[in-house]
């Protein structure tokens, strides 16, 4: 797999309507397409997904991915079952893959999806709070989680930024991408051993931001800190059992 | 030579040396045992000496517990590793540097002695300052095999509570210690219930998971990083993460300083999700050095975790089981 530019769009301010996020977007997507970025995040949480319908939603980010020529991922929208719910759009424009926030369903299914980029896996809402969401995209093998953020809780400690997507790429040591709006800027992560100062952030703010993964940067960082490796069978067997005497 | 060797450190480590170590080191009057409401936590973070005497080593234990208890702390817990000091006692050992000496079969030689020491020393210490001890850890033999193991102690000295390590560092797979099965969970003075993983444990959202379904409020957990070039970030994939996803207070101990060619850094801290911090940041008190010895102190609110615990985001229930055995069977295989 070679090296692949990414990038995440993230608002200070919500757009007024539909029409001044597209506007917003506009800007920020040039200059996207000027970096040749392969994979795009937009922002969950933007506030107009609550007043157009899913089709208008889904189709004019369509024509964006096709006019960019590169993967795009919008923030989630509430589809047909009122769930919340995003789409990986190709080059083509063509939806590869859609998936439903699922930590408040019973019967919720989580997938990644293969693709030229490597295996993409979708983070909504809650489910990004839920380690456990993590460790079954991971196990899924998946190599780059999107976090398109519906956030609501605001906070100026730089700790508090690192609670959702940096955590679960740490314990993963998949690649991660968030973008949302007001709440937090962006974020893009790796393992910590992947960047250069040690931080797991290969870059964070708001408006675009962009970077590059490196799979071999990753290869190196899970042989140098094996968390998978050193997860011993016992503490999974006990974990597991705990499930027996839980309810839904 | 070695029987020879192993007859010195049964003289250096007689429990009598250890009884005269101790006598001289008083405390003041033991504070109240924990409360419903609340409880006094302190947590060491240890410059690491090479203990020439068992009066250098205990002197290396009783400041800061000294320190901790006259502001009040109930509960102390010193870091993983804390018998390492110990090996200063070793014939020649004082004075050099590592060498070719295969660390795992050093520490099975001196296993009898210093879990002897260990035992001894921490529930002394436990019974004369009248609060819960959590001794770290130290590399012992069980039943042949060589393990990572805590110790917790009761303020009448007793040993409530063992722990050993569950998931291992590579270093440690490559010295031949196992890796211990179970995490045991148990309950203190005002229904305070304790859990102690150690060091690697933490890495885990499944350890601390076991914690909370088995009632755990405080995760104890001793580190001993080795370490050169502490980053601030690298460490809060442990206890600091662990906490934001499973409501519990976290209390960590640090090993840190040079030590045989190896360098120890890590910061003692005491943790809790963010929401209940008054800045979000999920952190009550840190040392300040990464390589340097501190103590931190602070005292905790049994309501302020109850709320929180009714506000987060609950245990994923059983629809995740199925992905989870698959994803398992996909990591450990």
């Amino acid at each position: 797999m070679n090296q692949i530019k990414i990038g995440a769009i993230s608002f200070q301010q919500k757009p007024s309507c539909f029409e001044t996020y597209l506007e917003k977007l506009k800007i920020y997507l040039e200059k996207a397409r000027f970096e040749e970025l392969e994979i795009i995040l937009l922002p969950g949480n933007i506030g107009v997904e609550e007043i157009v319908s899913e089709k208008e939603w889904f189709s004019c980010h369509q024509d964006i991915a096709k006019k960019l020529n590169s993967f795009l991922i919008p923030g989630p929208i509430k589809n047909s079952r009122g769930k919340w719910e995003s789409v990986i759009f190709d080059r083509s424009g063509a939806e590869i893959g859609r998936q439903e926030e699922i930590s408040r369903q019973k019967d919720g299914r989580i997938r990644v999806f293969p693709t030229e980029l490597g295996n993409l896996g979708l983070a909504l809402g809650r489910d990004l709070y839920l380690p456990e969401y993590g460790r079954v995209l991971g196990g899924m093998g998946a190599d780059i989680v999107l976090a398109p953020l519906r956030d609501k809780e605001k906070s100026g400690a730089w700790r508090w930024a690192l609670k959702g997507l940096w955590r679960e790429v740490q314990q993963n040591q998949f690649w991660g991408i968030e973008a949302g709006c007001e709440i937090r800027p962006g974020g893009i992560f790796g393992p910590c051993e992947a960047t250069r100062d040690r931080t797991g952030i290969l870059n964070k703010g708001w408006g675009l931001i962009h970077a590059v993964f490196d799979p071999e940067k990753r290869k190196k960082a899970k042989e140098s800190f094996p968390v998978a490796v050193q997860l011993s069978r016992p503490t999974v067997k006990n974990y597991l059992g705990i499930f027996s005497g839980s309810d839904e | 030579m070695l029987p020879l060797i192993k007859a010195y450190l049964h003289w250096k480590t007689k429990p009598a040396t250890v009884k005269k170590a101790l006598f001289a080191r008083d405390f003041p009057e033991a504070p109240p045992r924990p409360g419903k409401e609340r409880i006094k936590v302190a947590s060491a973070q240890l410059e690491l000496i090479k203990a020439r005497n068992l009066g250098e080593y205990v002197d290396w234990l009783y400041y800061p517990l000294f320190e901790a208890q006259k502001r009040g702390a109930q509960l102390f817990l010193f870091p993983e590793y804390v018998t390492l000091p110990l090996l200063g006692l070793l014939p020649a050992v004082g004075e050099q540097d590592g060498g070719d000496l295969d660390p795992g079969e050093i520490f099975r030689f001196v296993s009898p002695f210093f879990t002897r020491v260990y035992k001894q020393v921490f529930s002394e210490l436990a019974r004369k300052a009248g609060i819960y001890i959590a001794g770290g850890s130290m590399l012992t033999v069980e039943d042949g095999n060589l393990f990572n193991q805590a110790h917790l102690y009761n303020p009448e000295g007793e040993t409530l509570l063992k722990q050993k390590k569950m998931n291992l560092v590579p270093l440690e797979s490559k010295w031949g210690v196992q890796p211990g099965s179970d995490l045991n969970v148990v309950e203190i003075s005002g229904g305070w219930r304790l859990a102690m993983p150690v060091c690697m444990d933490a890495t885990y959202f499944e350890v601390f998971r076991l914690a909370g379904a088995s009632g755990a409020d405080l995760v104890l957990v001793p580190i001993a990083d080795i370490n050169p070039d502490y980053s601030e970030h690298m460490a809060l994939r442990g206890i600091w993460a662990r906490v934001q996803e499973e409501p519990v207070y976290g209390i960590k101990s640090a090993l840190v300083g040079d030590f045989f060619g190896f360098k120890f850094t890590g910061k003692a801290g005491i943790y809790a999700p963010g929401e209940i911090t008054p800045d979000g940041e999920g952190v009550i008190s840190e040392g300040k050095i990464p390589h340097q010895g501190d103590l931190v102190f602070a005292e905790l609110s049994r309501s302020s975790l109850e709320e929180i615990k009714s506000k987060s985001i609950s245990f994923p229930g059983n629809s995740y089981y199925n992905y989870l055995e698959k994803t398992y069977d996909n990591l450990t295989e």
